[in-house]
């Protein structure tokens, strides 16, 4: 069947789609994320180079580290002041004149921490549940439905173990006191099956046991098992839905075993508002959606799946270099985009057993779901869409207006254990293929934009490699 | 792809993938097939002949002290004579074999040792306590050794030519003769292999002689080398104590070189004794030592926690502390000390002890009995040198095997005992500093130059110890141990070693002599080149 949907139809009907859809940005104006984004001056300064990028990168990083306004200044200097000439005249300048101490260098210092903040606030909700529910609350005013990430240290030991845990608990009540409060929207509180849990958390398994390692992966069950049953329990109980993230190839298989084993278990056997996320970037994402269809129909009760191209592309091919392993992921990003075209028509093919749940800022990725599912009789309800926070914001307002359910991926906590995933995000903000970039900065014609990936491919060489 | 090694091709062998379900399956069927093969003895092999010994050598395992994992033929001293005779009888031979041709035994070496990758781990775990990770790059490395160095003897084999109009001029590499490899049982196949193929690619002939430890692997690496079908007497096995034997292979008239790694003690002692000439010997014997360290890790203000910690704990505490590469001291600055030291101890307690067969165990047992009894022993010293912040509890893994939980020391004196001297344990000191070039200080202020590591966000302070943190292996933002074959060449200096790099360029140059040949071609006005068509030149 996923064969004979290639056709002429799917194709326009996804062209129109995304026509559309870019139709409705064109309101939005030249700058459709709004000044307090691409205003950024130093993502625009360094976007066009790769070194200061780096550079920059490597200093956003590590400032929250730092706690001396001495220490800033010092790694301003090291970072920037080796990148010469391309480093903008205004900050060589500055870096020159200012000392390290006083009153100059802590004003260097503090202008430098409140631009990380800044920018991390673009991604990042909140550092605590109550700036969380505000930002919810935010977006809950713009139709958009929501599920909350809690951004920690990467946990290495059990105590930490435990606090996530803990922390999950205490994130699942806190939203949940509040979600009766809020004004129901049959968009976004409803679905083809009825009401939908408004409350939304995203659990992370390496966060519930120091030493999840797919050497050993009933120990690591076990463990784990331990923590995630008090996290699904409670959910259950106030009627929360919860997603577990995927995170590297390591721990992929890991990650679905758990999932699966947890969840046949009786207790959430009959329990619908669980889901797991898959990466389309990885060549093992179609064996292991067919097997977790196959592993839904046996437990009975359909569960979601959140779709994704995948976060860690970078890690995972410079690890499997210098492992001399197989790569595990997509060289090429139009097959990346293909690929989740496929996949994109096996869960609405299957969308009995595996609720489609697509996460892409891709207008092309996004129209194809939507036309594929008009093909398929899916209704609009029937699945839904997700995007990050701060990122794309005029698509998921389009795509609300075409009456579709767009839930934000909300991630909170401190700046410090935030750092990695605001990096991730600048990463692909800034990439030479971030499909944003390409729409809102490179003005790049939208029919060149909404081709198929796989025409990519075939020869056409107007995308870089 | 062995008939077409080069000196350039060379592909790191790697590490099994152990989130793979076959690779797991592999290593379990390994491990049960490995534990049906416990009852077998291993005798000494002198020329091409087992040769009975009157006492064996019982070879346990060390997560569980009772079961033996085989027997090893004690050879005597007369027996290590033989085979020091065996190995001078094969010599001359040995080294005249084509260089390319003594290569080749190598990449038929590696060809066996993949194949039997599995079940050379699996013993390993057994007779070692190695986790399965451990013992799979063990076996990683030995393939290694013998994919590097026999591209490194093809390249040394090219003679270095300096013609000039008349003469010929050559320089060239030959064997120096019998070779004794003294091996350590922490790493008991890759580097009792590595030193042996070292000696052998170069014309060398070889007395291999393992830890007691780890005899059972050594005889299986014994099993590889007679695969290969080396000729008789180019390699020769001789398990037995260091006591016993040790002093013969060392102090032999006929032995040339000695290639040991083990205890600064022992090294420096192999030193001495191999100074002092012998009647009826022929040469200034060479010693290739690999011995201790203390190796430490400066963590820096700016170092990334999540990182450090776990980079620090998998270095301490990765086999148990038994590495030659492993952290022993963390230095870090004042202002992140304690919040650094309550992680550390945390991540610590979040090991998993275990015996070595469990794929969770994240720690395993010491080597032996008498390596737990002098850890315990330090312990309890440690403690009037410091606070000991962390003592795990094995439970009662300790009636089963030879455990040692990891323990934290903190506020000890840089120039203690605990700080200077090799523990060879899961034992870690952290210590207090006052500033990045304190912290290097402290890094460079013992005995030992082997291995070291830097956990830092600042461009500058990461030249600045480029520069002045002075070890063989400096590793920056990673861990400190896990060395690779020709990417990292290990090994230290001070008295870490001689300074050789085992698995680097300038390994194999130890295991030869250079002779230089110059040939006068010119007779009676007549040379080979003159026959040449040269322009001026004239009938």
């Amino acid at each position: 069947m996923t064969h004979s949907l290639k056709t002429a139809e799917q194709e326009s009907l996804t062209r129109r789609y995304g026509r559309e859809i870019f139709a409705r940005l064109e309101g939005t104006g030249p700058v459709p994320f709004g000044p307090a984004w691409w205003d950024e001056r130093l993502m625009g300064l360094t976007m066009g180079d790769e070194a200061v990028k780096l550079q920059l990168f490597r200093f956003v990083d590590v400032l929250p580290q730092l706690r001396d306004p001495a220490d800033v200044t010092r790694h301003l200097r090291e970072y920037f002041g080796a990148a010469g000439e391309r480093v903008p005249a205004w900050i060589r300048f500055a870096l020159r004149l200012l000392p390290s101490h006083g009153p100059l260098g802590n004003l260097l210092a503090a202008v430098a921490r409140f631009s990380a903040r800044r920018l991390a606030r673009k991604f990042i909700a909140g550092s605590n549940v109550k700036e969380a529910l505000a930002a919810i609350a935010r977006l809950r005013r713009r139709s958009l439905a929501f599920t909350v990430d809690l951004l920690g240290e990467a946990t290495i030991t059990e105590k930490e173990a435990d606090e996530s845990r803990d922390e999950y608990l205490h994130l699942i009540d806190g939203l949940s006191a509040e979600a009766d409060a809020w004004l129901a929207d049959p968009l976004i509180d409803r679905d083809d099956h009825g009401p939908l849990p408004r409350v939304n958390v995203s659990v992370k398994l390496s966060a519930l046991y120091s030493q999840f390692d797919a050497i050993d992966p009933d120990g690591s069950a076990r463990v784990v098992g331990e923590r995630l049953r008090p996290i699904l329990r409670a959910a259950r109980r106030r009627r929360v839905f919860v997603n577990i993230d995927m995170e590297q190839y390591a721990v992929k298989d890991l990650t679905l075993y758990v999932f699966q084993k947890v969840l046949d278990e009786d207790e959430f056997r009959d329990w619908p508002d669980v889901g797991i996320a898959v990466q389309a970037y990885l060549r093992d994402t179609a064996g292991d959606l067919e097997r977790l269809v196959e592993w839904a129909r046996r437990r009975g009760t359909p569960v979601w799946v959140r779709l994704v191209k995948g976060a860690y592309w970078d890690y995972e091919t410079v690890m499997a270099g210098q492992l001399g392993w197989p790569t595990p992921v997509w060289t090429h990003k139009w097959e990346t985009d293909a690929h989740y075209e496929r996949l994109t028509d096996f869960l609405l093919e299957n969308r009995a057993w595996l609720r489609p749940a697509f996460g892409s800022h891709n207008v092309r990725s996004l129209a194809h779901a939507l036309a594929t599912a008009e093909l398929l009789d899916a209704p609009p309800n029937g699945y839904e869409l997700q995007m990050l926070y701060g990122m794309a914001e005029p698509v998921k307002d389009a795509l609300v207006a075409l009456g579709r359910r767009v839930r934000v991926y909300t991630p909170y906590g401190e700046l410090l254990p935030g750092m990695a995933y605001l990096v991730r995000r600048l990463l692909e903000n800034t990439a030479n293929e971030s499909f944003l970039r390409a729409s809102f900065t490179e003005h790049i014609p939208v029919d060149q934009l909404l081709r198929d990936p796989a025409d990519v491919g075939n020869g056409s060489t107007e995308q870089k490699p | 792809m062995n008939d077409l090694a080069t000196p350039q091709n060379l592909k790191i062998e790697p590490l099994t993938d152990f989130s793979r379900p076959d690779a797991r399956q592999a290593m379990a069927a390994a491990l049960e097939q490995v534990a049906g093969q416990f009852d077998r003895t291993y005798p000494p092999v002198i020329g091409d002949k087992p040769a009975a010994t009157p006492k064996t050598i019982d070879s346990h395992n060390p997560s569980h002290r009772r079961q033996i994992v085989g027997r090893c033929g004690a050879a005597t001293a007369e027996q290590a004579r033989q085979a020091v005779e065996a190995a001078a009888a094969a010599f001359p031979s040995w080294r005249d074999v084509e260089p390319g041709r003594r290569a080749q035994y190598l990449f038929d070496a590696a060809r066996v040792l993949r194949r039997r990758r599995f079940e050379l781990a699996a013993w390993q775990v057994y007779e070692c306590g190695k986790p399965w990770r451990e013992a799979d790059a063990d076996v990683a490395e030995t393939i290694d050794y013998c994919e590097f160095y026999g591209r490194e003897m093809l390249r040394l084999a090219a003679p270095r030519r300096r013609d000039a109009p008349g003469e010929e001029n050559v320089y060239f590499y030959e064997a120096r003769g019998v070779t004794a490899v003294i091996a350590p049982w922490n790493f008991p196949m890759a580097i009792l292999c590595g030193m042996a193929t070292a000696a052998l690619v170069t014309g060398n002939t070889v007395v291999l002689k393992p830890a007691e430890q780890s005899c059972v692997v050594g005889a299986k690496l014994m099993e590889v080398f007679e695969e290969i079908a080396l000729p008789p007497g180019v390699a020769n096995f001789l398990p037995g104590v260091g006591e016993e034997v040790g002093p013969v292979l060392v102090e032999h008239p006929a032995v040339a070189v000695i290639a040991f790694t083990g205890s600064r003690a022992v090294g420096l002692n192999i030193n001495r004794a191999a100074a002092e000439p012998r009647p009826g010997q022929e040469q200034v014997k060479r010693v290739i030592a690999e011995m201790g360290g203390k190796n430490a890790v400066v963590v820096d203000d700016d170092a990334d926690l999540d990182e450090a910690v776990h980079g620090v704990v998998a270095s301490a505490f990765g086999y148990a502390g038994q590495k030659c590469s492993a952290c022993s001291r963390v230095i870090v600055p004042a202002g992140l000390h304690d919040a650094f030291l309550a992680r550390l101890v945390e991540a610590t307690r979040s090991l998993k002890v275990a015996p070595a067969e469990d794929p969770g165990c994240t720690v395993g047992p010491v080597i032996d009995d008498e390596a737990q009894a002098r850890i315990l022993r330090t312990i309890e010293q440690g403690k009037s040198q410091g606070r000991l912040v962390y003592a795990g509890d094995v439970g009662a893994l300790a009636q089963e095997g030879c455990f040692v939980a990891p323990h934290v020391f903190a506020d000890v004196d840089p120039s203690a005992p605990l700080a200077t001297e090799e523990i060879f344990g899961p034992v870690l000191t952290v210590l207090r500093s006052d500033g990045f070039a304190r912290s290097l200080e402290i890094a460079n202020g013992t005995a030992y130059a082997l291995t070291g590591g830097l956990y830092s966000r600042s461009p500058a302070h990461i030249e600045e110890a480029k520069r002045r943190f002075r070890v063989g292996n400096l590793y920056i933002n990673r861990k400190i141990t896990g060395a690779l074959v020709d990417r990292q060449p290990f090994g230290g200096f001070k008295m870490s070693g001689v300074g050789s790099k085992a698995g680097g360029p300038d390994y194999l140059l130890q295991f030869v002599l250079p002779r230089t040949i110059t040939e006068n071609t010119l007779r009676r006005g007549f040379a080979p080149d003159a026959a040449q068509p040269r322009r001026g030149g004239g009938e």
